[in-house]
């Protein structure tokens, strides 16, 4: 238990995750790992919003998980992880976290950044954590509703 | 902020609705998978950022940063869309990566409560409702429905003018009462789709159970006098598991369904 | 008269998507578009039938964060054309609908998909004009994108206008009747899709007694469903009043949180 699977979303928790996500992945907690948006009251109101009947929420920064997963606070149930972007991922694992699975949803278009397919957008640090993350033995696929084929990284990212 | 609009430029609650309408309007009709609803929101605000940004440049700019991917729930884009255009009011173009910021970081959480609500749990009471009353000739559901779009549709207009004079601090009053509300609607649904099962779900066994001198018709007989609407029941859930197994695509499940009603009708199975 | 109605069907085609993307007033749902649909063929009571049907289909069916769906807005609107120039039998109407609704609204999601990818140039045009200061050209260039939307919609009902019933009439004077009945009786089975799917999204596991709630009443009772979202609006209203008392309105104060619900803080 603990992580069932760690989904990289540039838009955090919304509706796909809720109405989709939340359900295939049986999740009890979703969870969103992000320093900026743990310290912004106002988004992480808007998120407490659509959390869907039945299921936890956290909204905190990279230490605290780190703390809470080492105290086993989460052990007895199936977390979903949205993070903004692959380094945290990296953090987490760095820390002891275990994540068993990564999937990449949503990353922005932007300022030096290729677009790989739809709905995904990557810069060359981004490209590095994702390859570093398969490299730790995760396994990274892209999968941007439950209903889509799932797609392992190399598709895409060689 | 009061109803008097600061001196500085002249944005009058008309360009501000005529912004929420424009911006309504294209919502999703420049959909694409690189910047989704940017268009739109270009589209929708250019007049009214044009008053604000009397220079070409800071135009061009402040444009050039709105053509940055957006995607939201539509009808909480009017909330995040009138504050944003109260920031770039404020603190003209040096206020563009605040506005991005600001964009970016709420249209997933905006999108997260406004899709549950606006796309799944209305859709699904009044299409039940709607669905229900058509299966019987009788389009009073539908209208119904219509009339509610025509409110909700003033309603958003309305959104974009509060997100502009207090920015987002409707979501903040709100609080956790519209998670409750979420959470209220989805009971109201639930009993609703409950009752659809045996409603609007027909199946009609024509075999008959033959022994010695008596024949025994199945669906009055046996199956009605176990459960009314079992079938329904049981076909329901196989097909919710279906679903939940992901083996299967929804088209797939839809003409598995078409051909196993064409095969019972063949066989004499089921009948109309 | 019959060339005034095909018109009018195709327009409304193209309209749906736009006001569903957009304004959200006709919407694509098969209940509303049905309705109109059936005002421009002059049966509503048939259209409504077989808009019921499809609503019920589409229930749970969400086109949120950009993805794809099935259009059944589509399906409704070129059945119902094709059968209500076919037929005048209900049963039959519903048969003809769903044959060619059904394959017609599955191909609406891959029209979806190409409108999403042609506005991609649509996108870039206009910003390029931003950039070369052509402020008029820009706005006149977004129009692209719904004229785009319209026409994955607006074109195969033209082509279901033209072709649909001729083909559909060939074909009723070769396929036997328990093909046809075959179709009816899936047309009563599928609104299960819509149930199904819809139960994927809901608190099922939570709020069971609802639904059973929903069930029995329905099935041993027969009341209607108004009555029955009347009842359900009642159980709502006494949630929401009950928990809206029980915790103080301020938002995020950490309210009657277990280890395994609410919200934890960073402290």
């Amino acid at each position: 238990m603990g992580i069932v699977l760690a989904r990289i979303d540039q838009r955090l928790i919304h509706g796909i995750v809720v109405t989709q996500w939340a359900g295939h992945t049986r999740a009890k907690r979703l969870m969103v790992v992000d320093d900026v948006a743990s310290k912004d009251e106002v988004q992480k109101t808007a998120m407490r919003m659509s959390k869907p009947a039945g299921t936890g929420m956290s909204i905190i920064d990279t230490d605290t998980a780190i703390t809470n997963f080492r105290a086993g606070k989460y052990d007895d149930h199936n977390v979903l992880l949205v993070v903004r972007e692959p380094e945290t991922l990296l953090k987490l694992t760095a820390g002891g976290v275990h994540i068993p699975k990564v999937n990449v949803g949503i990353i922005f278009d932007g300022e030096g950044k290729t677009t790989v397919k739809k709905m995904v957008s990557v810069n060359e640090k981004e490209v590095a954590d994702l390859k570093a993350l398969k490299e730790k033995g995760i396994p990274v696929t892209f999968h941007f509703v439950p209903g889509d084929a799932e797609e392992p990284l190399e598709t895409y990212i060689k | 902020m009061s109803n008097t609009e600061p001196a500085t430029n002249q944005v009058t609650k008309r360009d501000i609705r005529s912004a929420a309408i424009r911006y309504m309007f294209m919502a999703c009709n420049t959909f694409n998978y690189e910047n989704q609803q940017a268009p739109a929101v270009v589209f929708g605000l250019n007049k009214v950022l044009r008053k604000i940004h009397k220079n070409d440049e800071d135009y061009k700019a402040s444009l050039n940063n709105h053509f940055n991917y957006f995607n939201t729930t539509t009808w909480m884009a009017n909330l995040l869309l009138g504050a944003s255009v109260a920031m770039e009011q404020k603190d003209g173009i040096k206020s563009k990566e605040a506005v991005q910021a600001f964009k970016t970081g709420m249209m997933g959480p905006l999108a997260g409560v406004g899709d549950t609500l606006v796309w799944v749990l209305y859709p699904t009471i009044m299409g039940s409702i709607a669905g229900y009353m058509g299966l019987q000739g009788n389009p009073t559901g539908a209208i119904i429905w219509l009339l509610l779009n025509i409110v909700f549709f003033f309603f958003r207009i309305k959104l974009f003018d509060v997100g502009h004079t207090s920015g987002l601090k409707l979501i903040t009053a709100l609080g956790d009462r519209l998670n409750v509300f979420t959470e209220a609607a989805s009971i109201m649904g639930l009993t609703v789709v409950g009752a659809l099962i045996p409603a609007v779900v027909k199946m009609n066994v024509q075999l008959k159970y033959q022994a010695g001198e008596v024949t025994l018709p199945i669906q009055t007989e046996i199956l009605d006098k176990i459960m009314p609407a079992l079938l329904p029941a049981a076909l329901t859930i196989v097909v919710y598991k279906l679903i939940g197994s992901k083996k299967l695509s929804l088209t797939s499940i839809i003409f598995l369904i078409i051909g196993l009603a064409l095969v019972c009708s063949y066989f004499g199975i089921l009948g109309v | 008269m019959e060339i005034i109605q095909a018109i009018l069907i195709v327009a409304l085609a193209f309209w749906m998507v736009l006001d569903q993307q957009g304004f959200v007033i006709t919407t694509w749902f098969p209940s509303i578009i049905g309705m109109i649909a059936g005002l421009i063929m002059g049966d509503v009571p048939t259209a409504m039938v077989i808009a019921g049907t499809f609503q019920l289909m589409a229930l749970g069916v969400a086109n949120i964060g950009g993805s794809s769906v099935p259009n059944y807005g589509l399906a409704t609107l070129v059945g119902i054309y094709v059968a209500l120039r076919t037929t005048s039998d209900i049963e039959h109407a519903k048969a003809i609908a769903l044959a060619v609704g059904v394959p017609v609204g599955m191909l609406g999601i891959q029209l979806d998909v190409l409108g999403k990818i042609l506005n991609s140039y649509v996108s870039h045009a206009a910003q390029k004009a931003l950039n070369e200061g052509k402020f008029a050209k820009m706005n006149r260039i977004f129009w692209i994108g719904p004229l785009i939307f319209g026409l994955t919609t607006a074109i195969p009902t033209l082509l279901c206008v033209i072709f649909g019933d001729k083909i559909v009439r060939l074909l009723l004077d070769v396929v036997p009747k328990w093909f046809t009945d075959g179709l009816s009786i899936a047309g009563s089975m599928l609104p299960v899709v819509g149930i199904a799917l819809l139960l994927q999204y809901m608190p099922v596991k939570k709020y069971l007694t609802m639904l059973l709630i929903g069930f029995v009443i329905s099935a041993y009772l027969g009341l209607p469903i108004l009555g029955i979202a009347i009842l359900g609006f009642a159980f709502a209203y006494y949630f929401f009043t009950q928990k809206m008392s029980g915790t103080p309105a301020a938002a995020g104060a950490g309210t009657g949180n277990t280890s395994v619900e609410g919200d934890e803080f960073d402290e």
